[in-house]
């Protein structure tokens, strides 16, 4: 039997666990990393929230003159990979190679992981909280902002089941952004 | 000028005890040599310990009555000056404690007149009293790689956002990591 694929996510967090995303450190090193990751993911799940705001977003940063070298390295990447949408109210999208699925999330990962591929990751929260209370994540990133916000949408809001990780290696950005590389025990 | 110093393990999801209160199982899987040790240095180089009350009492009851392999640190505990911040005891009799009831603030900068730190361990009431003054220099976090699903939040809403400096990083061999954060006001 041939190893399943991953489920992957990497996200930026307060210390507090908040994830309100206008607070965090946005630079170039930050870019980048998301940039690498990107290498190892040949598909992306979003829920709708994230996915229009991400649409509405990155197909024009890729040529935006405004865009930093790393921004659009990440544009560029990010644009071409495979996107999934789940929602059951989205009527079209427009961003290059994505679509749209009214199935259940759980059962279309259940059946991707079954087919060949690299890794697939979790692009909106709410999706990484409904993998979670499945145990279906594999390996997460967790990028530690140095702020505590005390406000907003917790990364962790509605996962009640205990999970065990394993540290795999950590980094240390210059603007202080601890990534905290992380297996979960199965 | 001595710093006040936040202390306390986490869960990843934020929490510093489970469901019931003093549930800290998940310390065990952080808990060891080089956790010990740090804990030790801190004690070491610590002018008091700070408490809200419902962690001085939980503390109290703890390290007077530990034996064995904890006799070290019950003892370091037991004799080390502490103060519990609280309006509604009315005493406190833990070896070596103060009581304090008010001007929070006039106790804390008599504090940090020591060359040596105070440390503010659990009190996730007092924390939010203390950040919310301006008065926590450090925040030194032990990461727990364990999400619990549910429990008491170290970190409470409400608050005024506070901006962080870090300091530095130490990854345990068992897979906690300690992050240590100047907060701005003092940078």
């Amino acid at each position: 039997m041939t190893a399943e694929r991953k489920v992957t996510f990497a996200v930026n967090v307060t210390l507090d666990g908040y994830t309100d995303h206008t607070v965090g450190i946005v630079d170039n090193e930050l870019h980048d990393f998301f940039t690498r990751q990107l290498d190892d993911v040949d598909m992306l799940l979003f829920g709708r929230v994230t996915f229009q705001m991400m649409e509405s977003y990155w197909p024009h940063a890729e040529s935006d003159p405004e865009s930093t070298g790393s921004e659009k390295m990440f544009a560029q990447k990010f644009n071409a990979l495979p996107k999934i949408v789940f929602s059951q109210t989205l009527q079209k999208t427009e961003w290059n190679n994505s679509r749209i699925m009214r199935s259940n999330l759980v059962e279309e990962v259940l059946k991707l992981k079954k087919q060949p591929g690299k890794d697939i990751s979790a692009g909106s929260i709410s999706i990484f909280q409904e993998l979670m209370r499945h145990n279906l994540i594999d390996e997460c990133w967790f990028l530690v902002h140095p702020v505590l916000t005390q406000k907003g949408k917790r990364l962790f809001d509605g996962v009640a089941n205990a999970i065990n990780l394993t540290l795999v290696d950590t980094k240390t950005f210059a603007s202080g952004v601890v990534v905290l590389h992380y297996e979960l025990k199965k | 000028m001595g710093k006040l110093i936040m202390w306390n393990l986490m869960t990843l999801d934020g929490y510093f005890e489970g469901t019931k209160k003093w549930d800290l199982d998940f310390h065990t899987e952080v808990w060891g040599d080089e956790l010990e040790q740090v804990s030790l240095e801190q004690l070491n180089q610590c002018n008091s310990l700070v408490f809200g009350r419902v962690t001085y009492e939980g503390m109290a009851a703890y390290w007077t009555t530990a034996k064995d392999e904890q006799v070290e640190i019950a003892d370091f505990m037991n004799k080390i000056p502490k103060i519990v911040i609280s309006k509604t005891l009315t005493k406190a009799d833990w070896n070596n404690t103060r009581l304090v009831k008010d001007n929070i603030e006039g106790e804390v900068a008599k504090l940090k007149q020591s060359v040596k730190d105070s440390y503010i361990f659990g009190s996730a009431e007092l924390s939010v009293t203390l950040m919310k003054l301006g008065l926590i220099d450090e925040y030194r976090i032990c990461v727990v790689p364990v999400v619990l699903g549910g429990g008491t939040p170290l970190f409470k809403p409400n608050s005024e956002q506070v901006k962080l400096q870090l300091l530095s990083t130490q990854v345990l061999k068992n897979g906690g990591i300690i992050l240590r954060y100047a907060s701005n006001a003092n940078n």
